[in-house]
């Protein structure tokens, strides 16, 4: 058999393309194929006649071959398909295109790219014949299994997985994992698993808006964020607080949330900004928060009694704390009343920080959290045990640390020097948090004392002082404390920050954030001198109240 | 309001000119006025009914707006420059695009007529070149509803192709029907004229019958619902034939029947003996006046078994060891249908299978929505590439395969083969669930010389029919094992052949448009239904043997007369070709399944869609109906099998008269079930008479399925 060319102008196998729109058999093809076969060259025009006629009848073949392939119920065009339209219509089939030749390579000629032909190889007779014969191919056979029992389609090798593969979620462009769709993936396993898995669409609009939020929440908890990043944050929040139609983004704040607290469990700046966006989130009238409260509490928890939320010891981690322990209350007024298990449950876990041997900053967060859950609270789990701790705990804890002793020092090696200082370093720090959980229980327990009282007129007294009690606590983490340090203050080592003694108390509120170390213990002295000069100001109603009131913690007091 | 003005004016005017005021009034209803003007005009009634018949036929087609097509006529069709037609065709199609949400379906919906018409027409002109630069251009559209139609209209390129081109006579020679509504319709007539599209309207003039129906497009129209389909029939002649009074009740001596009636004789002995029983005991309870606890707990039994039957007798169950019924519902017909006279000569069913039927009905279990059926799949291994179809007696003791190297294979259920005969000997019989190796024996069944297509057991389960491309059916028979005799007549490959409920007529589906009914006794055609524009794809046969029932690849689905061979119902919606029929067991509904995977339930009597079974991603290859309807089940390339509710929603016989819903407005249903199937297309689904479901399917080998 000669060659068999073929001169294809566009696509080799575009013949078997059906919809193929353009005219696929070019005018060149006929007289390719006019040269192979010796015949006499035609002329352009018939060339063109053939050509629309021949690629006509190719057409109607292959949808023949089609049609034929549809009743032998397959999927994909095989040659014996075509050799069957061929004979449909009385034409020759074509031979040697079996089923079992599927793989027909064409290749292109050298001279001509658009020229094809068939590439067969050379057999060698003696070859073939010594060859051993394939195997036969198995036979067919009938196997029967239950498809489905009763409308439920039994768990067998025979039938396929039950589940169908849940579709890929949609990833969110900046690299934070998305939660799955709350929607029940995989569907009834009963259903045989092709039940459409109802996936979470988001608009672009709004993913556009959890990319800006999340990008600033992220740029702006850095601690050399611009101002212009600290306004558009504030901006953010207040869209989060207000803005309708942010629920769909929920499961996805939540996941952000929850993965970027535990990221940056040492990022103080960043904590903050977080506490500050479920706070927003929180009070957002038209998000349902409730669904994902579970998930939120955990890290505001953390934010609450974590062992260490700063990356130096010396950060204000206190006024986080305070915070994330607001929001704790805020939470549970606002949804204590759909879910009451929610406070007690809170509690607990707050309760059990406080009593367990955790570092102080913990027991720390707690009180602050028990306290802002309300006296009724503080009463029900401080107050029994606070004696108890007192005496345990935080009493060893107040004592001062002993100064260094430089005359040991001067013996010892350089190293073990080392070790010294940065032990009576923990020593003071150690103190000062103790004089700051301290703080804490004595607010907490007159609170709670105060509340008990409950007259009319220290009702309003009680309010004014809570006012100027968030004043200050605002003002500064380190005002309240006065009353212990009162005693301490001058024990602790003066030499380490030379505060002037008329600098103003607000002063401290910048100095927090550079080290509590520095800021808290020298600064208590001139606050203190500061208010009792002012004579009859709600400051002394407040010592007054807390001493009148707290029994213990007078007798605390003065044991120190 | 308008004939009163026009009226005066009329009675100056030529003939001519009345004769339009008079169509105009006639289609606007204006029944008084037209009188008048017809006793004024001195017109006499016949001459506008001839009008009608004569040169207009458009005006009748169309059932439309005559104003429209008497403006036509005005203008001859322009002899014009084609890129007037491209350049038309675009501008409609830009504003069809454009158009309110609200007609956008209905408008777009010429689109295609309109696209095929200008195309053929430049063909035809000699326009080949400016031809595929239109279908390049414009085909792109029209490819999810109109593929096949477009593969093979972009083949044409010569003059001389449209008058042998199948696809293209078939555009040339028949009116598509479109359906509108009023609004949407005079919004095109407006736009054409506005626009002075004389080359688009000459094409929709000569070539389209708009059926033109009152109210709003429905607002959720899914395009696929609403394909133009050519019937070869304008809407008015198919809603004529369509209106045909059927006989859809079930014969005398049919099997359902006779089940209903057995089941009324048995509980009507039971409730004689039952009396009997009871004065029996009323007497010994005289005599003995004893506890009857034992009675009350018998007859709370009774209450149980009887749940199923709907009956609500409370009586205890008579002991009757030989006619137990079956502890569990039984399915049955539920609104016994009218029984009619077939006017078909039917064969008796012999006395062995007939009893063994009856029985069978007897156990059959009942299928609703809540108990779906049980499925039993039978995979044939190894055969993918093989094997084309497939099918069970109906009573699963053999199930036969036709394959493409032209035999066709019987696997016998109920038959042990020699190795595990000799095993049994050796060591007794296997526990159920051991794992020995057993093959099923089969028998190869030679004969043919060509791809088989088909294969079909006889309801009496004795004979087999294979159909196959080498253009001959053969009766094979299971007893003897071997072929009794092939059937001439065809000269096309046979896609499909099915016997009749009764046995001893079979129908037969052909590549050349055409179905045949042959009696097993002659080796030639009794009956041929001619009428299809494409090849015959599946048939299947009414309960009461009286119908055939033909799906083609023409996207119609038609019924046919047995006694006179005339067609009776022709149902067109679907946007593929008609891959399967399946009639439920009352004869009231038909399911049609297509290629694009929809499945379509129409009611026989008022000639409608029913519901609409959306699921299948692939051709629906076949469906079945459970015994005593309720369910439909069918099998497809998507490897699945999918169970649907086939309940039809309550018929009134006046609603008949009313014009029938658009496809669009018919209820939806999702399957209730699916059932997918490891890699394996389903070729077959065919409830046995007990109620279990069979499917049948090749698995693919590896290499196909990747």
């Amino acid at each position: 058999m000669g060659q068999h060319s073929k001169k294809f102008p566009r696509t080799p196998h575009s013949a078997t393309r059906v919809m193929a729109p353009a005219s696929t058999y070019a005018p060149a093809s006929v007289v390719a194929v006019a040269d192979t076969i010796g015949a006499p060259r035609p002329s352009d025009e018939a060339a063109k006649a053939l050509a629309s006629d021949v690629e006509y009848r190719l057409r109607t073949i292959i949808q023949d071959a089609i049609k034929i392939m549809r009743h032998c119920k397959r999927e994909t065009l095989r040659a014996e398909d075509v050799n069957a339209a061929l004979k449909l219509r009385n034409c020759e089939p074509l031979y040697g295109f079996g089923t079992g030749t599927s793989s027909v390579q064409y290749k292109r000629t050298k001279e001509d790219p658009e020229v094809f032909y068939l590439d067969e190889r050379e057999i060698d007779v003696r070859e073939l014949i010594t060859k051993r014969l394939p195997r036969p191919p198995v036979d067919v056979n009938l196997v029967p299994h239950w498809l489905a029992v009763e409308g439920v389609q039994p768990m067998i090798p025979e039938n396929p997985m039950p589940l169908a593969p849940e579709p890929k979620p949609l990833q969110p462009p900046l690299g934070s994992k998305r939660p799955r769709a709350r929607a029940e993936g995989g569907g009834d396993p009963d259903a045989g698993g092709l039940q459409p898995v109802v996936s979470h669409v988001l608009t672009k609009e709004l993913q556009y808006y959890f990319d800006k939020v999340t990008a600033l929440v992220r740029g702006a908890g850095r601690a050399e964020a611009s101002d212009r990043d600290v306004d558009l944050l504030a901006r953010a929040l207040r869209s989060l607080g207000e803005d309708v139609g942010l629920h769909n983004l929920m499961p996805y704040f939540t996941q952000f949330i929850t993965e970027e607290t535990t990221a940056s469990l040492r990022d103080l700046p960043r904590l903050r900004v977080l506490i500050q966006m479920i706070r927003a989130l929180i009070s957002n009238p038209d998000i349902n928060v409730e669904l994902y409260l579970h998930q939120l509490m955990p890290s505001v928890v953390t934010c609450v009694v974590a062992k260490r939320l700063c990356q130096n010891l010396d950060e204000d981690h206190w006024s986080l704390r305070d915070d994330a322990a607001n929001t704790v209350a805020f939470v549970c007024a606002k949804f204590g009343a759909a879910y009451p298990s929610i406070q007690p449950r809170i509690t607990r876990t707050l309760l059990r920080a406080l009593l367990d041997t955790k570092p102080l900053t913990t027991h720390y967060g707690a009180v602050r959290g028990l306290q802002a859950l309300g006296p009724k609270v503080v009463r029900e789990t401080i107050m029994p045990n606070l004696r108890a701790y007192m005496t345990n705990t935080l009493e060893p804890a107040l004592e001062a640390p002993k100064p260094l002793d430089d005359s040991e020092l001067k013996n010892a090696s350089e190293e073990d020097r080392n070790i010294a200082v940065a032990k009576a370093k923990l020593a003071v720090l150690r103190h000062t948090d103790a004089q700051r959980v301290m703080g804490a229980l004595q607010e907490a327990v007159g609170a709670c004392l105060r509340d008990e009282i409950g007259d009319a007129e220290n009702a309003a007294r009680e309010k004014r002082l809570a006012d100027q009690l968030m004043r200050w606590h605002r003002i500064d983490g380190a005002g309240r404390f006065e009353k212990d340090e009162t005693a301490t203050g001058k024990d602790a080592p003066a030499k380490k920050t030379p505060v002037s003694p008329n600098s103003p108390s607000r002063q401290g509120r910048g100095a927090t954030a550079k080290g509590a170390k520095s800021a808290v213990v020298p600064k208590a002295a001139p606050l203190v001198r500061g208010r009792r000069t002012r004579g009859t100001t709600p400051d002394d109603d407040i010592g007054d109240a807390a001493a009148a009131h707290a029994p213990n913690v007078a007798v605390a007091e003065t044991h120190v | 309001m308008s004939a009163s003005t026009r009226t005066p004016d009329a009675e100056g005017a030529s003939e001519a000119l009345d004769r339009v005021v008079l169509r105009y009034l006639a289609k606007r209803g204006y029944k008084s006025a037209a009188g008048v003007l017809r006793a004024e005009a001195g017109l006499a009634q016949t001459v506008s009914e001839d009008d009608y018949k004569t040169g207009m036929s458009l005006a009748s087609a169309m059932g439309a707006d005559a104003a429209l097509s008497d403006h036509l006529l005005w203008r001859s069709e322009q002899e014009s420059d084609p890129r007037f037609a491209i350049a038309a065709y675009a501008k409609l199609r830009d504003w069809a695009h454009g158009s309110l949400e609200k007609y956008k379906g209905e408008l777009c919906r010429i689109l295609f007529p309109a696209f095929a018409h200008v195309l053929i027409d430049l063909v035809k002109r000699g326009f080949g070149e400016e031809a595929r630069e239109f279908y390049v251009e414009h085909h792109a559209d029209h490819m999810r509803l109109y593929g096949e139609d477009l593969a093979a209209l972009s083949a044409l390129s010569e003059p001389e192709h449209i008058e042998s081109d199948p696809i293209a006579r078939k555009f040339l020679e028949n009116k598509a029907s479109v359906r509108m509504t009023s609004y949407s319709f005079d919004l095109l007539v407006k736009f054409l004229h506005a626009n002075d599209l004389m080359a688009v309207l000459a094409v929709l003039n000569a070539h389209l019958c708009v059926d033109v129906v009152k109210g709003d497009p429905s607002p959720f129209e899914d395009d696929a619902d609403g394909a133009v389909v050519i019937t070869g029939r304008t809407p008015e002649a198919q809603r004529k034939f369509n209106s045909v009074k059927g006989r859809w009740g079930l014969v005398e001596s049919c099997l359902e029947i006779e089940r209903i009636r057995q089941h009324k004789k048995d509980t009507k002995e039971r409730e004689k003996e039952r009396a009997a029983k009871a004065r029996e005991e009323a007497k010994k309870s005289k005599k003995k006046k004893k506890k009857n606890d034992g009675g009350a707990e018998e007859a709370n039994e009774a209450e149980v078994d009887e749940d199923g039957e709907g009956e609500g007798d409370d009586e205890e169950m008579p002991d009757v060891p030989e006619k137990k019924e079956a502890e569990y519902p039984v399915a049955m017909l539920e609104n016994p249908p009218n029984t009619i006279r077939s006017k078909v000569p039917l064969p008796q069913l012999d006395y062995d299978a007939y009893e063994e039927a009856v029985e069978d009905l007897r156990w059959r279990v009942k299928l609703t929505k809540d108990t779906l059926p049980t499925v039993c799949f039978f995979t044939f291994t190894h055969a993918h590439g093989l094997l084309t179809c497939s099918d069970a007696t109906a009573d699963v003791k053999h199930v036969a395969g036709g394959f493409t190297d032209s035999v066709v294979r019987v696997w016998h259920l109920e038959e042990e083969d020699e190795d595990y005969k000799k095993y049994k000997k050796e060591k007794g019989p296997i526990d159920r669930d051991a794992k020995v190796a057993r093959s099923i024996p089969m028998t190869e069944f030679v004969g043919h010389s060509a791809p088989v297509h088909q294969v079909a057991f006889s309801p009496c389960g004795k004979f087999l029919l294979s159909a196959s491309r080498d253009c001959h059916v053969r009766v094979w028979s299971m007893e003897l094992k071997i072929c009794l005799c092939a059937y001439e007549g065809h000269l096309h490959p046979i896609w499909d052949v099915q016997w009749s409920p009764f046995g001893y007529y079979f129908a037969t589906a052909c590549h050349d448009r055409v179905a045949r009914v042959y009696a097993m006794d002659a080796p030639f055609p009794r009956r041929m239904f001619v009428g299809h524009l494409s090849n015959v794809d599946c048939i299947a046969w009414h309960p009461n043997v009286n119908y055939v029932a033909t799906g083609s690849a023409d996207r119609t689905l038609r019924l046919w007369e047995m006694s006179d061979g005339e067609c009776v119902r022709v149902f067109a919606g679907h946007a593929a070709g008609v891959r399967s029929i399946a009639f439920s067991p009352d004869g009231r509904t038909i399911a049609s399944g297509a290629d694009d995977g929809r499945v379509y339930l129409w009611d026989l009597a008022r000639a409608t869609c029913v519901a609409s079974l959306k699921g299948h991603v692939g051709p629906v290859y076949s469906m079945d109906f459970a015994g005593g309807g309720g369910l439909v089940v069918s099998g497809g390339a998507d490897d699945t099998v999918r169970v649907w509710d086939a309940s039809t929603p309550e018929t009134n016989e006046d609603d008949a008269t009313n014009a029938p819903p658009p496809l669009s407005a018919v209820a939806k249903r999702l399957p209730l079930k699916t059932f997918p199937t490891k890699n394996t297309p389903v070729f077959k689904v065919k409830f046995s008479r007990r109620n279990l479901c069979l499917a049948m399917g090749a698995r693919r080998s590896k290499t196909e399925s990747s």
